[in-house]
């Protein structure tokens, strides 16, 4: 039987799923903490699959796995060991987030240091890097449904997501939520299968461990240079740094249902992450050692062609797999935008607890509802401009997260609540100029940007000190 | 071959080492 008959099926199947699953959660009497968050009521084992659901997207499946094809084991360690060197910080900020009662991060930013520039600067940068965000997943989409489906590349393909992802983020968080289990479910099934079948013989532990040790190829003779090792720690700190800032996992340690949960969440997250590792970069080495690519290719194309090597059940799930994890990032990064431009940009007199009418909730709900279609919609145009790789933009947006939520986050003492302002201001606009004007990868522009940061905070820090020790009063309070 | 050792070395650690930080932490705040 023809590879498309599968494909047609499983993605007539995946579509039904989805309509069927996050149609239940659409609910009359929506507010917007329940639509944000789910009304802090989601216990542990949907909060994990949303929170893994998310983590996963094409940049961290295809991305990676195009680049480990392409360079071994340097791409594990820069990208996997990376991103999960951002767990380790989450445990830490638990009860600090879920102690404000608040529906985002912007709005714990207000809260915490008490500038409102602050929460409307946080939430235009959240925008801006978030529409990044998504052309990954529009592309990677896109690229994977003409591809699966037989139909030319371009703005059909690409507007499946469009629907998807409008009808998943329509329902808000419990719609979210929902979705990503199904869609967690789905990738997993999709890489354990593909690492199974993988070998041309069939599964065996010890041809298995051969090639995850890379044996026989010439690459794992050679040393890495002095250049190169740094270049792969930067990348590891900085997406490091940007995974443990960033809102779209800080937004599921708030929804939780309790602190307890939250915890949970986090301990079994990472063996879910790391099962998910292992399985797709024991299938890109198998390929790599077994399958060579023709020439050069777009990267999600490339990762479509690997799948073909496998028998056509597993490598139909692989690709509904990629479908997936560009669906469950991005509803869950579109609703982070849409907050963002609706309740912390242009709040218009809504908060966080106030007990307002119906009709002004619905008003509210409504708008975010026109936001998300608006946000998607530039995202969907822009997945067609010529913006650089999926690495690259994620590169980019990782940074800026790190930069905007590692001191506030990690090391309040550090801040200085006045300065916040404009200490951010000075290091987005730096980071900007180093990157998109001379050009500096983000990674090293994040780096001096980060050391900027502190050093700001400490010099204001002393010279107040040492301007109160002149006046001769303790202002300690002021500064904190 | 000793990067493909500190790569898997690191990552096991990096996926048992959240639940144990978690652990203590939720000790003191929970």
């Amino acid at each position: 039987m023809s590879p498309l008959i599968y494909y047609l099926v499983a993605f007539g199947a995946y579509t039904v799923s989805i309509i069927l699953i996050t149609g239940q959660s659409f609910g009359w009497n929506e507010t917007k903490k329940s639509f944000y968050l789910g009304g802090r009521r989601i216990s542990m084992l949907p909060s994990t699959a949303t929170f893994c659901a998310t983590w996963i997207s094409p940049l961290s499946f295809v991305g990676y796995s195009m680049w480990l094809y392409r360079d071994g084991y340097v791409a594990f360690l820069a990208s996997v060991n990376g991103w999960l060197l951002g767990l380790l910080f989450f445990p830490f900020i638990v009860r600090r987030l879920r102690e404000k009662y608040v529906l985002s991060l912007p709005e714990w930013l207000w809260r915490t240091y008490g500038d409102v520039r602050v929460r409307k600067l946080v939430a235009l940068t959240m925008i801006f890097l978030y529409i990044l965000y998504l052309v990954i997943q529009f592309r990677a989409f896109g690229i994977t449904v003409s591809y699966m489906l037989d139909i030319p590349p371009g703005f059909a393909a690409t507007s499946l997501i469009y629907l998807f992802v409008l009808y998943t983020t329509f329902g808000g968080y419990p719609s979210v939520v929902r979705s990503d289990v199904l869609n967690l479910f789905l990738i997993m099934i999709g890489v354990s299968v593909a690492a199974y079948f993988a070998l041309p013989g069939g599964f065996e532990p010890k041809e298995a461990l051969d090639v995850m040790l890379m044996k026989g190829s010439p690459e794992t003779a050679r040393k890495l240079t002095f250049a190169e090792t740094f270049s792969a720690f930067a990348i590891m700190l900085s997406w490091g740094l940007g995974v443990a800032g960033n809102p779209q996992y800080a937004v599921r340690i708030i929804a939780c249902r309790t602190k307890r949960d939250a915890y949970g969440m986090l301990s079994v997250s990472p063996f879910i992450v790391g099962w998910f590792y292992m399985c797709v970069t024991f299938f890109v080495l198998v390929c790599k050692a077994k399958y060579p690519l023709p020439g050069s290719m777009e990267e999600t194309l490339a990762f479509a062609r690997l799948g073909q090597f496998l028998p056509d059940v597993a490598g139909t799930f692989l690709l509904i797999s990629v479908i997936a994890a560009a669906v469950s990032t991005a509803n869950s990064q579109l609703l982070l935008a849409a907050c963002s431009l609706c309740y912390d940009l242009f709040p218009s007199g809504t908060d966080t607890n106030a007990n307002e009418g119906p009709f002004e909730e619905d008003r509210f709900l409504l708008l975010n509802r026109a936001a998300i279609t608006a946000i998607a919609s530039i995202a969907l145009v822009l997945s067609h401009a010529d913006l650089p790789d999926y690495l690259m933009l994620g590169r980019i947006s990782w940074t800026l997260v790190a930069i905007c939520f590692f001191y506030p986050l990690f090391f309040p003492k550090m801040v200085v609540k006045n300065m916040l302002f404009y200490v951010l201001s000075v290091a987005l606009l730096l980071q900007s100029v180093l990157v998109f004007i001379i050009g500096i990868s983000p990674e090293y522009a994040m780096l001096a940007v980060l050391i900027l940061e502190a050093v700001l905070f400490k010099f204001n820090r002393y010279f107040m000190s040492e301007w109160a020790a002149g006046l001769g009063y303790d202002n300690r309070s002021e500064r904190r | 071959m000793k990067l493909i050792i500190f790569c898997w070395i690191m990552f096991v650690v990096l996926i048992i080492a959240p639940g144990i930080i978690t652990f203590y932490v939720s000790g003191k705040n929970i």
